[in-house]
């Protein structure tokens, strides 16, 4: 029961709960919680954004526009409104959906290169309005937003709590609503690709004259990935808001769409697993590097361009491989 | 009113010919290799920061120039040759995802050497402005629009006249035809980037004394002429000068009738309207694809 | 009763040149109907038009009676037309029954809440559609790859997938393009098997293929292009007997009797006139993409001043090999030796300058650059000397249309000028071996003669030539010695007249 169980299509997420699970063991203070819930709402965003560049092999170059459109549509709602936290969310997200569905019509339609620049400049419009419209978005500035609340209950990272009887601190909780989460964006996300949508958005990227051939609308299916990947991006920006506290346009800039790319990319696109991991590297990668100082941007860019030349397919797929390659090895050598 | 008016459209025209200068060197690597460079900013970052630093160092400015071009054209080599060359298998986006970590070890590079604050360069000649119709004219945009003119002049003889620049073209048509007829494709791709990294280094020199020039201002000075690219239709000499100046005006216009907060967004609205009736800009080669 | 699939005067144009003209046919549901045609007789082109990838220039396709104009592929596939492809279309990003399960797609609906939660509605139709998918993959004989990744799957398993991906949409009508394109005999009469059982289902099937006895035993009905134009239909017995089709598919006006091309009697035939010097030696080659191996074990000898042409089916990889020969296709294994060089390490530039020069399949000139900016470039390697430019001057000579038309750019030329030109091109590179791919492909009768005349021109000249055609009989008849090369492997040689009379030969091009 249990080995079949280790054999099913789960088995992923069954290995990543239990990391999330073992991983506080490791955590010494709140900064490094902190890390942790950023990586896993990033991860989830990038998981989104996977679903349409990894599976269906459309670009985006201009995801964190939605990301950031999500964060301040719960900033606005929750701090200037007053509305609760979810239906924020919730509301927010089916915004966002629409926008992404009015944009990506048209958009859809260009291949290649001229998509990257028609995402690139749908992800800038939305950041320049953020940046300007202060009245409301309060500017380059940014502005406060309130903890997370649900039924009047409120989650925030300086808070105390107690679950099950022990005492958790804020960012304890914050981390336990944080892998729910991330856990939920990959369940989601499997369940989606092993589908006949998922087959359908797979397609687009493998041959889109066969996908039509035997009846896909690969129109529709590009438009249906492009509001999905937005939906994620929008969620995981809310939640990204709520803990954070404080927003600014940056979390809609290109530097943040081009880090969320890249994240799929050197992860490995069309790996739900891997572009974890690209989410994971990349964000503790500077942090080790801050040792070098001035030296940070340098290595960076060295780390990026030398993985990417030498590892293509990204990470997870690239280790996967050479891990499967020595054990087939191993296998024909005890044979 | 009309100086007003006259006053924006040689904004425009200025910052259009830096912009359809970098929009040229995206064409010519797009063509020979079909990669979008996102490293073009870099090269014209290295063109103003190397002379402004050459200069400082009391180079005459000739020299300095003549240097910093140079090193711009050993860089376009050197991407060619590490970054994109060992990768010719790779995805599109993965290529992309290789430029940008070029651009940022390159402007990492330059934040050491350099540091981060930003450099005035002087004009060439005259730091007097000059009064045309009652708009005031900076004696640097005439440097800029004579030697992007020089430049682009210089462009279509190269690929008119010489064999290495018809064996570019070629090789942009049909790379194995390229190969058949004993083109070296790797050197053509060499030379294209070569090519590129100088237009954009001169681009960055000449505009320098307008804009100033810092380690940073590759980034959306690249951005701007990808977009000029795209609106002209990646891979036409034509579009991306034509593109170039377009964005540059109606970012100039925007700029000073609307918002300059909102001129960016007219600029990235513009090409979203081109790119949505025009699906591969304005020059775009129509392809048929064959199955 | 009304036809299935009905077409009328259907025309299609790229630029100005039109690949589909007129044609105008009718199949009958359940019948097995083929197209046939030489190369570049616009076979495809017609696929594509039924099943929507082209807009037609003129004309009306009906399926069922309802015209297509308007309709996507997909929206064809829901009415029941389904197909495949010469370059196969496969998701390599998927597994093997991954791919057949995408052909289920127009039946299995189901709503994103389902899909997110994975309820057991869903599970349910997923297991019924993966065993739906297994059993067609065993059924079109490709059930030892029911768990690989496409990627993993040999050449011919995967033609079978791509079939079997077409059943599972449950069509009307399928059509194959090209099935049995680099397939082999074994492999070729399995796909006999799978196609007449798929008849036998009650399921229309059109068909593209070069493979005229495959055709000859299954087709019910036949339709002949040529040039874009319907040169006859009707059943298999009519055109075997069909004088000018035995004329378009061996080349020329002959006919069974008379096996001997266009204007040249086989008396004619010019002989080597040097000693026997070996000039190109390849020993053992072999190459692949990929996983597809495409060429095994070759050996072809070519004497100084010798025609030697080589004839295969589509996709036998004549090709590759002249490819390998210009060192654009790296190979597996094997020598190739020029002039007592080897080759392995020499590059594709090097190549060239050595005197090792290719006309390409399909033309490959510049399109957008003039005429004489071509012809120069084809003098790349020599630069731009005054020798260069004599040279130019003798092209132009020897082909007066280019000099009329040098500063056209040369994709406005038409089919035979630009053959013309990349003749030229390549002569312009002084070259000792010229290797021919195709040169007649898409040509007229007319054209085909005068360039066939031009061959026999430079071999007085003294130019080896290394000729590759489909176009056997005028290809064998001008030769000195030939090879016949199937699936990969050179599987007849001798001299041109042996092969000409070969049954082998005969049987491949003609399924007599």
């Amino acid at each position: 029961m249990l080995n079949r169980f280790m054999q099913s299509r789960l088995r992923g997420l069954v290995i990543l709960a239990l990391i999330l699970i073992i991983l506080p063991v490791f955590l010494g203070n709140p900064f490094h919680y902190e890390l942790v819930i950023q990586m896993a709402i990033i991860a989830a965003t990038v998981i989104g954004l996977n679903l349409l560049v990894g599976f269906a092999g459309q670009i985006s170059l201009g995801h964190a526009g939605f990301f950031g459109l999500g964060a301040y549509f719960s900033g606005i709602a929750t701090g200037t409104y007053g509305w609760s936290s979810l239906p924020a969310l919730v509301v927010g997200a089916i915004v966002v959906g629409f926008i992404a569905w009015i944009v990506g019509r048209p958009i859809l339609r260009l291949k290649g290169h001229y998509l990257s620049m028609a995402t690139l400049a749908v992800g800038f419009i939305i950041a320049i309005i953020l940046n300007n419209e202060r009245a409301m978005t309060g500017g380059p500035d940014g502005m406060p937003v309130p903890a997370f609340e649900v039924f009047g209950w409120e989650l925030s990272t300086f808070g105390q709590y107690s679950l099950l009887g022990l005492e958790i601190s804020g960012v304890q909780a914050w981390y336990i609503l944080a892998s729910v989460v991330l856990l939920l964006a990959v369940w989601f996300a499997l369940n989606l690709i092993e589908s006949p949508i998922g087959r359908a958005l797979r397609s687009v990227k493998g041959s889109e004259v066969a996908a039509s051939v035997v009846g896909v609308n690969t129109a529709k299916y590009k438009s249906l990935v492009f509001v999905i990947s937005a939906v994620y991006a929008s969620v995981m920006g809310s939640f990204y808001a709520h803990f954070q506290g404080f927003i600014t346009p940056a979390v809609a800039s290109f530097e943040f769409s081009i880090l969320f790319i890249t994240m799929v990319v050197l992860g490995g696109m069309g790996s739900t697993f891997g572009v974890i991991l690209g989410a994971v590297v990349l964000k503790l990668l500077p942090q080790v590097l801050a040792d070098f100082q001035e030296l940070e941007t340098v290595m960076f860019g060295l780390i990026l361009m030398l993985t990417m030349i030498f590892m293509p397919k990204g990470l997870l797929p690239t280790l996967t491989a050479i891990v499967s390659r020595r054990m087939r090895k191993k296998a024909g050598d005890g044979a | 009113m009309l100086a007003e008016f006259l006053q924006y459209l040689f904004t425009g025209i200025t910052i259009g010919a830096t912009y359809a200068l970098i929009a040229l060197g995206f064409t010519l690597i797009y063509n020979a290799s079909h990669v979008i460079n996102f490293a073009q900013g870099e090269f014209l970052m290295i063109g103003g920061m190397a002379t402004v630093s050459l200069t400082a160092m009391g180079v005459p400015m000739i020299v300095a120039v003549v240097l910093a071009v140079i090193l711009a054209g050993l860089l376009g080599i050197a991407l060619q040759r590490l970054a994109i060359a060992p990768a010719k298998q790779a995805d599109v986006v993965t290529l992309i995802i290789i430029t940008i970590g070029a651009s940022i070890f390159i402007r990492g590079v330059a934040q050491v050497v350099w540091g981060k604050q930003y450099h005035v360069m002087q004009n060439f000649s005259t730091s007097e402005p000059i009064e045309v119709f009652g708009a005031v004219l900076n004696s640097q945009s005439l440097w800029v629009l004579g030697v992007g003119a020089v430049l682009v002049v210089a462009l279509v003889l190269f690929f008119t006249k010489t064999l290495i620049g018809k064996a570019i073209l070629a090789t942009s048509m049909n790379k194995e035809a390229a190969r058949l007829v004993g083109i070296r494709t790797q050197m053509v791709l060499m030379l294209a980037f070569m090519v590129s990294a100088v237009l954009g280094s001169v681009a960055g020199i000449v505009v320098a004394p307008i804009t100033f020039t810092s380690y940073d201002i590759g980034i959306i000075l690249g951005l701007k002429g990808f977009v000029a690219a795209a609106i002209g239709g990646l891979g036409s000499g034509v579009g991306a000068v034509v593109g170039g100046l377009a964005l540059g005006v109606v970012e100039a216009m925007a700029s000073g009738y609307l918002s300059s907060d909102y001129k960016d967004a007219v600029a990235f609205s513009m090409i979203l309207l081109v790119l949505f009736f025009m699906p591969r800009g304005l020059f775009g080669a129509k392809v048929v694809e064959r199955v | 009763m009304t036809a299935l699939v009905e077409v009328k005067e259907l025309d299609k144009a790229f630029g100005g040149v039109h690949a589909v003209e007129g044609v105008s046919f009718a199949v009958e549901a359940g019948q097995v109907f083929s197209v046939i045609g030489p190369n570049g007789a616009g076979k495809t082109t017609l696929f594509n038009l039924i099943t929507g990838l082209y807009t037609p220039t003129k004309g009306e396709i009906l399926l069922n009676g309802e015209s297509t104009a308007k309709l996507e592929p997909n929206q064809l596939a829901e009415r029941g037309m389904c197909r495949t492809f010469q370059q196969m279309q496969i998701c390599m990003n998927m597994t093997a029954i991954e791919n057949v399960m995408l052909g289920r797609h127009l039946h299995l609906k189901s709503s994103l809440f389902t899909t997110l939660f994975r309820l057991p509605s869903l599970r349910r139709n997923e297991a019924a559609a993966r065993e739906r998918a297994a059993d067609l993959m065993k059924y079109v004989g490709c059930g030892n790859y029911l768990n690989s990744e496409a990627s993993a799957m040999s050449y011919g398993a995967l033609k079978r997938l791509e079939i079997a991906r077409a059943l599972a949409a449950e069509p009307k009508v399928i059509l194959l393009d090209e099935p049995a394109a680099g397939l082999n005999a074994v492999e070729t009469s399995a796909l006999e098997e799978l196609i007449r059982k798929i008849a036998e289902q009650g399921i229309t099937v059109m068909l593209v293929e070069h493979d005229m006895k495959l055709v000859m035993n299954i087709s019910d009905r036949l339709l002949v292009l040529n040039y874009g134009r319907v040169l006859t239909q009707g059943t298999p017995e009519e055109i075997r007997q069909n004088p000018e089709v035995i004329a378009a598919y061996l080349g020329g006006s002959c006919t069974q009797e008379q096996f001997g091309g266009r204007g040249l009697k086989h008396a004619d035939r010019v002989t080597a006139p040097h000693a026997k010097k070996e000039m190109l030696s390849i020993k053992g080659l072999a190459t692949s993409y990929g996983q597809i191996e495409a060429l095994h074990d070759i050996d072809v000898r070519i004497n100084s001043g010798e025609i030697v042409s080589l004839v295969g089916a589509n996709g036998a990889g004549k090709s590759t090999l002249l490819m390998t020969i210009s060192g654009l296709q790296p190979t597996d294994g094997g020598t190739i030796t020029f002039e007592g060089k080897d080759l392995a390490k020499v590059p594709a530039d090097q190549r060239v300058a050595d005197g090792i020069v290719q006309v390409p399949e399909g033309r490959q000139v510049f399109k957008n650059l003039s005429v004489h900016d071509n012809l120069l470039l084809g003098a790349y390697s020599r630069g731009k000397t005054p020798e260069v430019l004599e040279d130019l001057e003798r092209i132009y000579t020897r082909f007066p249309i280019l000099r009329q038309k040098r500063h056209n750019l040369a994709g406005e030329l038409s089919g035979g000028q630009q053959q013309m030109l990349a003749m030229g091109r390549a002569l312009m590179a002084k070259p000792r071996l010229l290797l021919m791919d195709e040169p007649s492909m898409g040509l007229a009768p007319l054209i085909i003669e005068e360039i066939f005349n031009i061959v026999k021109e430079l071999k007085e000249e003294g130019i080896t030539i290394f000729l590759v055609e489909q176009n056997a009989s005028q290809a064998l008849a001008l030769a000195d010695r030939g090879y016949v090369l199937e699936t990969g492997k050179v599987v007849v040689e001798g001299t041109g007249r042996e092969l000409l009379s070969n049954e082998k030969v005969r049987e491949a091009y003609l399924g007599m």
